[in-house]
């Protein structure tokens, strides 16, 4: 035990004053002298019924002797023998208020997510988005420990005689000693909180996954979670429990994306140097959210360095990014951050006119500016852009872009109620340029929105939280207009823009009924009015919606209701503790959807339009039921769960056959109404703590859609069950990081998933001389089944925290085996009147390598 | 619109098409329809015959099983009423039936087997004439999937063919071009043999080309229609016929061109039953693939010289004319002068 404490005050910088003969003879438990002083302390202390401080800092440790005992008084250091004075616990309940930060101590940005835990009441609190936190606390010393996602441990004692402010500050693992113990998020986060079906991962996670084409992409991180899956590689979006790509309400900042995907989905339009933490909320949505029906992704950003400027970036075969961020005077922070691709010099390779004349880039801009006014009182502004642009050939160009601004107020009214007020503005716009001679011509979607949100806490008590608000959003849809270019033979075409207007408002409680049993119950309403200036035709309705069979055209003047909808979206969720390890959760929710995304291709593409709920479209819905077993393992090292779901949605939109729905007026014709049923089981388990982290998690889920029309074109299938297209019943994937040194690690996924499925032919057919195949029943056959794996060495160049310039190699191999997953199944002749063939596409069908190089500027 | 991500996506990111072989044992035997009544002289023919099992497997290449014995009935609007004849095995002829338009025509087939179906009343709309040919000479890269399935990029030369067409402002149009050609040629020979042949080329494109006037109505339309190959310096004659279509029929071969453009890229819609206009006469629900197509047929003929509208110095590449008589070089060559030359 001498030579341990030795070994800690060589490695620590600390001072630990103990006396000989109360360890004379005493063994350390392997293993535990490489954990943090921390855990080291709280481990061999009271397996030797020893009791202990920090003082100062953590710079010196007091051991003392007799099992939990209260420290106090005056650290009389003279000598270097301490003078302590052990008094009996103090029987006194007076509570006091110990509030304060939890702060990155190099960047000083605020943590939130941590946990601080007294030990001495055994009470905890979570800091929230600005790294605060508030605990009511007995008179007297408190051993204060802190823990946040990807940071040390922080252990302090504190002694509370009246209310106080105290901020901790936590380093990254990173810069801490060897064979670091990492410490995740609330420990026992997993067993402990109320909420199921979330999955949070920090960026470092994700940052350490091997990168495609050395782009380091949350989406793709994403799908190696258990429920999040996609049509195909390089499809934009993901789908969640079985839902549609446009029911996941994708939130960059509380700003709502219309598009979150570069290069046709590629790559995702979030800049991993930018944010700061991805949570995916796959039901058991609080009742803040709406507006979706499958899933939330809540992506937040960075908060700019308090303390000084800094600078990062990274350099890669088809991008490159830069960030900057530095306090601006005492109270105001800023973080900007871009990236830029250029993907043309790979392109110009490739031997065909078609795509070496073709050209594509894509870039985006972050900007982030905080104003603290005072403790209680932060704005922060956060502004986004992003643009794609694409050039096929000499004849058509494409470009998508998104422009997203938002106004964030922070407050703390009083101790009890914190709230926050949020302006916000949305764009995504795309435009098609047609320059074939002759056909010239501009042709431009989007969709344009503005919301003003409000969101309350109130802390009733310790054990009672209530969450309440509202929001109020506009949109303004642009179904599409075309514009013949000077010369061209088209004719123009301008639709009618649709206007949208969608309140919600909400209320939940959290209520800890006692130490075992938590409820979480919600309520929110939403609705919605589409409203003119607009037309809207009446079709006859014993037929089949068609051009042909409209009787009556409806007009309506402007800010008139078209039509009206609401719903209420009942929320809960509740926690039983079985043990202090274990947990089960159960959860319902019910949402609505107000817009959808139109698109009749397996996967979705940002040409695709946006369409409001009218008066022939009826705004989606879904409900969820899911249960779950939560269980961590030695100390919360290793955390398991288990979960099932069931899933019922209505009014999705599904397409007749042979749908056209580009500039089409008469939309509604084309649509069928269709219902979805998905369930699930869902296996994971991960490992946050040691060399080796990472997770293991396997799903099986099925996802089905009917068709609910009466005649025969308005129903696919017969009106059966038919699986979704991205119906992949078995999901297996596992993530792991491997830490040789601290310089050196390794990081492997591998995938397997069941190929999704498509629609055969049943038999081919001649006529005119070319050959057909007749399709009948959709999506009943599948593709072969899908996996990869992934690997990537970095290198860090140095750990010194003293050096300015701080560089990472990070070299990377997708698809190491280079299998050549199909991307899909298809069907043509070879050539005209030859047999119609089956094709097996590959899209990534070979090894991909590639190197980053990262770097930071402190 | 999309269609340029879908060939962007199969060229740059693939590079890995490989064939696959697949037997599906159902859904065979489905009536097939395959006729055309047009404002042309006749007779006109019909097709039935029966889908066949999709087993790629099978090099032999049969894909149609004729429909032999069936009693074949077209009727007019007017009450003109014929049977037809069936030539060959699945093959009926039309006797004294001669289209026009503005007229409409139903057909009812009864097999052999008792089956009875009967197809929708279709009119024939006028074909509105087409004003011109355009050409323009360009050197090209043709994409082909080799029978492994590889892609791979050919650079050709050779005439893109455009029809310019005055859409008619006052009804809905709906369009489908085929083109045909004859092409001269020679060999190098004494004057014992014939050195100046011509022979035909049928299907210049090898897709279905189709175009509705819903963007361009009233305006003049210049419609990509095939494309000439630059393999001779020599005469050529394009042999255009433009139909005019039903709506219906339109959105039926709208829906089997999806087939053929088909590249497996996600961005393409899934792929859908394509039912044409014939039905069981007992169950509509039971329904023949195929269609009973009527339309009107404007013509246009343009007769190119090759090496002059190419605008080259030299007409080299093409293929090297042979020895001997020219007529065994090419199928279908004659020596006597075509109608257009």
């Amino acid at each position: 035990m001498q030579s341990a404490f030795r070994a800690i005050e060589r490695r620590e910088q600390v001072k630990i004053f103990y006396r000989v003969q109360w360890i004379e003879n005493k063994k350390v438990a392997a293993l535990s002298v490489s954990k943090p002083v921390g855990e080291f302390f709280a481990t061999e202390m009271n397996r030797l019924r020893l009791g202990y401080s920090f003082l100062y800092d953590g710079k010196y440790v007091v051991v003392f002797k007799g099992k939990d005992p209260r420290v106090q008084g005056n650290y009389g250091v003279a000598n270097g023998v301490p003078s302590v004075q052990v008094i009996e616990q103090s029987a006194q309940a007076e509570t006091l208020t110990l509030r304060g930060k939890v702060i990155d101590a190099v960047s000083g940005e605020p943590i939130p997510g941590a946990t601080v835990f007294d030990d001495e009441d055994q009470k905890g609190a979570t800091t929230n988005i600005e790294g605060e936190f508030v605990l009511r606390l007995t008179h007297g010393m408190h051993s204060i420990r802190v823990n946040a996602v990807g940071r040390s441990q922080v252990a302090r004692s504190i002694n509370l005689e009246d209310d106080m402010n105290y901020d901790f500050e936590v380093f990254e693992r990173t810069t801490e000693l060897e064979n670091v113990t990492i410490t995740s998020e609330g420990m026992n986060r997993n067993v402990a909180s109320v909420g199921m079906s979330q999955v949070k991962i920090d960026i470092k996670t994700l940052k350490s996954m091997p990168p495609f084409v050395g782009e380091v992409d949350i989406v793709r991180g994403l799908l190696l979670l258990p429920g999040v899956s996609t049509v195909g590689e390089g499809s934009a979006g993901f789908n969640v429990r079985g839902g549609n790509v446009d029911q996941n309400l994708i939130l960059l900042d509380d700003v709502p994306l219309f598009n979150s995907s570069h290069l046709f989905g590629f790559f995702s339009t979030f800049n991993p140097d930018m944010v700061k933490d991805v949570m995916l909320y796959k039901g058991g949505m609080p009742a803040n959210f709406g507006g979706r029906i499958s899933s939330v992704l809540d992506v937040k950003l960075r908060d700019g360095n308090e303390s000084k400027f800094s600078s990062s970036g990274g350099i890669g075969f088809i991008s490159s990014r830069l960030l900057i961020e530095g306090p601006i005077g005492e109270k105001t922070t800023f973080i900007a951050g871009g990236r830029y691709a250029y993907p043309n010099w790979a392109l110009r390779r490739v031997p065909d006119l078609n795509v070496s004349q073709s050209s594509t880039s894509f870039y985006d801009v972050n900007f982030r500016l905080r104003h603290k006014f005072n403790d209680r009182n932060t704005v922060s502004l956060s502004l986004y852009r992003s643009q794609d642009d694409f050039k096929f050939a000499a004849d058509t160009t494409y470009g998508w872009n998104t422009t997203n601004a938002s106004l964030v107020w922070r407050t703390t009214l009083t101790e009890k109620l914190v709230g926050n007020l949020n302006v916000i503005y949305s764009k995504f716009a795309n435009k098609v340029t047609g320059l074939k001679p002759t056909y010239e011509f501009d042709a431009g979607f989007g969709i344009d929105t503005r919301e003003v949100k409000a969101e309350l806490t109130y802390f009733s008590h310790a054990s009672n939280r209530v969450d309440f608000g509202g929001s109020y959003t506009n949109y303004v849809f642009n179904p599409g207009s075309l514009l013949p270019g000077e010369g061209s033979s088209l004719n123009p075409v301008t639709l009618q823009r649709d206007y949208g207007t969608e309140q919600g408002f909400y209320f939940s409680d959290e209520l800890k009924l006692n130490e075992r049993i938590t409820v979480n119950a919600g309520i929110r309403y939403s609705r919605y009015i589409n409203f003119g200036s607009g037309e809207v035709f009446l079709y006859d309705p014993s037929a089949p919606m068609h051009p042909s069979t409209i009787q009556d055209t409806l007009k309506f003047g402007e800010g008139e209701a078209i039509r009206a909808y609401d719903g209420w979206e009942p929320r809960f969720s509740a926690k039983i503790n079985i043990d202090d390890q274990s947990s089960v959760k159960l959860s319902f929710n019910r949402n609505m959807q107000y817009l959808q995304l139109i698109s009749n291709t397996s996967a979705i593409s940002p040409l695709d339009l946006w369409k409001t709920s009218n008066y022939h479209i009826k705004p989606q819905s879904g409900i969820q039921v899911a249960g779950g077993y939560f269980r961590n393992f030695f100390q919360n090292r290793l955390e398991s769960s288990v979960e099932l779901y069931y899933k019922r949605t209505h009014n999705i939109v599904e397409y007749k056959n042979g749908a056209n729905l580009f500039l089409n007026p008469f939309l509604e014709s084309e649509l069928l109404n269709a219902e979805g049923m998905a369930y699930g089981a869902e296996f994971f388990l991960r490992r946050n703590l040691g060399k080796l982290t990472g997770w293991v998690s396997y799903t099986y889920s099925r996802a089905f859609v009917r068709t609910t029309g009466e005649s025969e074109e308005e129903t696919i299938n017969n009106g059966e069950y038919y699986p979704s297209n991205f119906d992949k019943p078995h999901n297996t994937s596992f993530v792991g990081n491997y830490a040789f040194t601290r310089r050196l690690s390794l990081s492997a996924n591998f995938t397997y998933s069941t190929g999704r499925p498509i629609t055969y032919p049943t038999s081919v057919y001649v006529i005119d001389g070319y050959s057909f195949a007749q399709f009948t029943e959709r999506n009943q056959a599948r593709i072969p089944d899908y996996h990869r794996l992934d690997l990537a060495f970095t290198v860090e160049e140095t750990l010194r925290k003293t050096r300015k310039w701080k560089g990472s190699w990070t070299f990377s191999i997708y698809n190491v085996y280079g299998r050549k997953n199909a991307y899909s199944v298809f069907f043509k002749p070879q050539y005209t009147g030859s047999q119609t063939q089956s094709y097996r596409l590959a899209v990534v069908g070979t090894i991909f390598p590639s190197i980053t190089y990262n770097f930071r500027i402190l | 619109m999309k269609r340029a991500l879908i060939l962007f996506f199969l060229i740059v990111l693939s590079g890995c098409i490989d064939p696959i072989k697949l037997e599906i044992d159902e859904g065979a035997g489905t009536l097939v329809v395959d006729g055309l009544i047009t404002d042309q002289p006749g007779p006109y023919t019909i097709k039935v015959s029966r889908s066949i099992n999709f087993d790629n497997s099978r090099q032999l290449r049969v894909y149609a099983v004729p429909e032999s014995g069936a009693i074949l009935r077209i009727t007019d609007n007017t009450g003109f009423s014929e049977t037809l004849v069936e030539r060959k095995p699945g093959e009926y002829e039309t006797l004294a039936l001669q289209g026009s338009v503005g007229k409409s025509y139903q057909l009812t087939i009864q097999t052999s087997n008792g089956e009875s179906y009967v197809s929708g009343s279709e009119t024939m709309y006028p074909a509105p004439p087409v004003e011109r040919i355009e050409q323009e000479f360009k050197v090209y890269d043709r994409l082909f999937i080799s029978a492994n399935g590889s892609p791979r990029v050919t650079k050709m030369e050779g005439f893109y063919i455009y029809a310019v067409v005055n859409d008619p402002a006052d009804a809905e149009n709906f369009y489908r071009w085929q083109s045909d050609g004859i092409f001269e040629y020679f060999s190098i020979t004494d004057f014992s043999h014939i050195k100046q042949c011509w022979a035909p080329l049928n299907r210049l494109e090898d897709k279905l080309i189709l175009a509705d006037d819903v963007f361009t109505n009233g305006q003049t339309m210049r419609q990509f229609v095939c494309v000439v190959p630059y393999d001779r310096p020599t005469m050529f004659l394009v042999k255009l016929r433009q139909q005019s279509l039903s709506r219906e029929a339109y959105e039926f071969w709208q829906r089997s061109a999806s087939q053929q453009t088909s590249t497996g890229s996600l961005f393409d819609p899934p792929p859908a039953p394509v039912y044409g206009n014939v039905r069981s006469e007992a169950d509509p629900n039971v329904k023949a693939l195929g269609y009973f197509g009527v339309s009107a047929i404007a013509k246009f003929d343009l007769l190119m010289n090759r090496f002059k509208e190419s605008g080259l110095v030299e007409p080299a590449p093409h293929k090297t004319p042979k020895g001997g008589d020219c007529r065994v070089h090419e199928i279908e060559g004659t020596n006597i002068k075509p109608e257009g030359f």
